[in-house]
């Protein structure tokens, strides 16, 4: 009976694997170098020896949502060190990614991460998927004195305290939460909210701070859900707000799930205000959810992507050149900010690449780029990024709904990472 | 009642339900059959002499590969013993693997010394694999294999959720045991503890399915009323099958764990299950070989793909080549020596048939014009 099995069964899981396959990312080449914005360097290609920097990313597997968001990610940086490749890369060294797919699995993430220190020489890693691979690769890391220069689990317990070979460009989940919150109850005068996310560490901490805030300015919280990645139902859920009557719901999830919402409450013909997480703030919705979108707010850790800010239109005109197929939103710009800031710290760290010369110099970095408040890195404090903006969805792009903003750290209540 | 099952099953080999009796092999190799323990000794010394010099020689990076692949070996023997062997469709071997995985890192953090933690671990997945093996008394073929799956997707939700035990979607991480490593680093001290858990499980398995353990599987494969009127009893062995691969796939939990320090459930989900399916299909069914090969390919192909560059297709290109592997070796990359061996004949065979057709085609032409 086994043997008569095998073959329908090998198929299905060969089906799954090659489905799962198509969402592989491309692994490019780029430079970096400009510690300036994009239109001010002059046009010269790097040609020197590449500088390689490491990234783990879940580039295939089951996890449809986070395979997309990290190909956005890795896009900006990309597009960045696509632009910068070809104005002078870091004092004419053209800046290589190396990249290792972890499946979504920390064995894999691991095995990855020594592959690109070991064998492919990375002097740092510019990206590990968050969460749990994070979790297991990071005392590698650390063991090898190589520098993490972006978390992708913006979590507020990765720098508090700040650990030595740590850095992170993403407002961490927390401030995102309580900056959504206030947005809602403060500006749009919500007096009764609810809350709903995955049921994993970024909804978590993105809700508890949404909600310990949202209580602290005296709103009434309706009710709370957590819900797995992937779930398309939320036909139950949008009975139980239909009967809790919330002014706004905060919403942490991918952009499927957020579609998925939306089209529940269409359905029911349920009306409030939405808010999204950083998943769901992402002109992609759009194509998902159409007109469902209009209107409904979300949270981004940079200025709208379509700001007439210079800064963001340098980072439009790199997107749109080195990677026109990427969608733009906050993840890309994510990437391109990561881009900008390891290229900065490989020029600080002045033709010595090693881990150690490339962690000095991200240490002792700071400036102001534009697209998020002005940041000024040292030994206690290794987070680039600390602001946030609410946008809403008019048309299909995102527009600046509020000023960006520096969320009070002492405001939020830090999360706790892996036990 | 062994011997008479013994008899009984005289006839079926290895990787064949309906094979007949196996031909008496070569004079040369009826000598080496001869000396088989003594081989499979000294292969087995050999294997441990070579291993301890690769992990002393390999940089971390191979060392790491390696102990992944050793655990991979004990669950695709482990998922063999129960699908290939045991005919019993069960997809939860990611889950299996993980409370393995889960009970052993919940005891060290609790401070109980990894080898006690270790064993205790396997106890307990074997114990539990009885759990999952409750509902093959009463269903077969894939409706097992549904219920099952329900077993791993309970328990893939258990791991997520149960914040307080598991640490939820974040995992845990193992506290380091300082001098637990002997004269080894972390990752040459799993490596050797790993692959000396794989040479003893093979040597188990091979023992096991050679023996009157193989036979009465092969004989409940085959009929299970005719394999009854023969004394065995069906529910025993099934209930023997689960709990020895729970135990296995316990051992490869402790492993896995162990080499990175951490577990999470994104290591032991549906996906692992799956994966652990596609090893054990595509190294062969009912083979011990096939299952290393398997574990080969499982877990050092895309390694292998990834250090030849191909990390933006490294999955399109490993499933398509698991594809191609299907259909020209259905019966598993551990035929391909067997295939490789009688294509010369077959080859003969194909052109005399083509030439006998052309000949035949010739003379029907001639018949048909009528002249």
């Amino acid at each position: 009976m086994a043997s008569k099995l095998a073959r329908p069964l090998f198929l299905g899981a060969a089906v799954a694997l090659v489905a799962s396959a198509c969402g592989s990312s491309n692994n490019t080449t780029t430079g970096g170098g400009a510690s300036t914005g994009a239109s001010t360097a002059a046009a010269v290609k790097a040609t020197g020896t590449p500088i390689s920097l490491g990234w783990v990313g879940t580039m295939s597997g089951s996890q449809a949502g986070v395979i997309a968001v990290e190909k956005q990610e890795l896009g900006g940086a990309q597009a960045y060190f696509g632009w910068l490749n070809d104005h002078g890369g870091v004092d004419n060294h053209p800046v290589q990614i190396s990249i290792a797919d972890d499946a979504g699995d920390p064995n894999t993430g691991l095995a990855g991460a020594k592959r690109l220190v070991e064998q492919e020489n990375v002097q740092a890693m510019m990206f590990v998927s968050g969460g749990p691979i994070a979790s297991a690769v990071q005392p590698y890391l650390v063991s090898k004195s190589i520098p993490l220069l972006g978390t992708a689990a913006p979590l507020l317990c990765f720098f508090q305290p700040v650990q030595k070979y740590t850095f992170g460009e993403l407002t961490p989940y927390e401030y995102q939460g309580s900056a959504l919150a206030q947005y809602l109850v403060k500006t749009k005068g919500a007096k009764t909210v609810a809350y709903a996310g995955f049921n994993d560490v970024s909804g978590k901490s993105f809700g508890q701070s949404f909600l310990n805030t949202a209580r602290s300015l005296g709103a009434t919280v309706t009710g709370t859900s957590y819900f797995n990645r992937g779930q398309t139902d939320f036909a139950a859920y949008i009975s139980t707000l239909q009967g809790q009557k919330p002014d706004a719901v905060g919403f942490f999830a991918s952009i499927q799930e957020t579609a998925a919402v939306l089209k529940a409450a269409q359905t029911s013909g349920f009306q409030t205000t939405w808010a999204w997480g950083p998943g769901g703030t992402n002109p992609a919705l759009v194509q998902l959810a159409g007109p469902l979108a209009e209107g409904t707010y979300g949270v981004s850790p940079y200025l709208s992507d379509t700001s007439s800010d210079q800064s963001v239109k340098d980072y439009r005109a790199a997107l749109t050149q080195y990677q026109p197929s990427i969608t733009s939103g906050p993840y890309t710009q994510f990437g391109y900010v990561l881009g900008r800031a390891t290229a900065d710290a490989l020029k600080k760290a002045s033709g010595t690449y090693t881990s150690e010369a490339v962690r000095t110099a991200m240490e002792s970095l700071s400036g102001n780029y534009g697209m998020f408040p002005a940041f000024q890195l040292s030994a206690t404090n290794h987070l680039l990024n600390r602001g946030i903006q609410v946008v809403q969805y008019k048309g299909s792009t995102l527009q600046s709904a509020s000023q960006l903003i520096n969320v009070d750290p002492t405001s939020v209540t830090p999360y706790p990472c892996a036990a | 009642m062994t011997q008479l099952v013994g008899t009984a099953e005289s006839a079926v080999v290895e990787g064949a339900d309906t094979a007949p009796v196996a031909p008496p092999p070569p004079a040369p190799l009826r000598g080496l059959q001869q000396h088989a323990t003594a081989l499979r000794l000294g292969g087995s010394l050999l294997a441990v002499i070579l291993g301890l010099a690769f992990a002393s020689m390999a940089g971390s990076y191979y060392v790491f590969v390696g102990a992944q692949f050793f655990a991979f070996v004990i669950v695709t023997l482990s998922l063999n013993l129960l699908f290939g062997y045991g005919a019993q469709i069960v997809i939860a071997q990611g889950a299996v693997v993980g409370l393995g995985a889960y009970s052993f890192a919940i005891m060290v953090r609790h401070g109980v010394h990894p080898i006690p933690a270790a064993v205790a671990a396997v106890l307990f997945t074997m114990l539990s694999s009885l759990v999952v093996a409750l509902p093959a008394l009463r269903l077969e073929g894939l409706y097992l294999g549904i219920a099952t799956l329900a077993f791993q997707f309970g328990l893939s939700g258990l791991f997520a959720a149960w914040d307080a035990v598991t640490g939820g979607q974040q995992g845990l991480a193992l506290p380091q045991v300082q001098g637990a490593h002997g004269p080894f680093n972390n990752d040459q001290f799993w490596f050797v503890v790993s692959g000396i858990g794989a040479l003893l499980v093979l040597l188990g398995t091979g023992r096991f399915v050679r023996g009157s353990g193989g036979r009465a599987m092969a004989a409940l494969r085959q009929s299970v009323y005719a394999a009854q009127t023969l004394g065995l009893r069906p529910v025993r062995w099934r209930m023997l099958i689960f709990a020895i691969s729970g135990a296995m796939s316990g051992l490869a939990g402790v492993l896995l764990a162990g080499q990175i320090a951490f577990v999470s459930p994104a290591s032991y989900s549906t996906d692992r299950t799956l994966l652990f399916f596609l090893a054990v299909i595509v190294g062969g069914v009912r083979s011990v070989a096939g299952s290393v090969l398997g574990a080969l390919v499982a877990v050092v192909l895309p390694q292998l793909l990834a250090l030849l560059g191909y990390t933006d297709n490294e999955s399109l290109i490993f499933a398509a080549l698991m594809i191609v592997a299907l259909i020209t070796l259905p019966d598993g990359l551990v035929t391909l020596p067997r295939r490789l061996a009688a294509l010369p004949s077959r080859l003969a065979s194909l052109r005399g048939s083509r030439r006998a057709a052309f000949a035949d085609n010739g003379s029907q032409e001639v018949g048909h014009d009528g002249k």
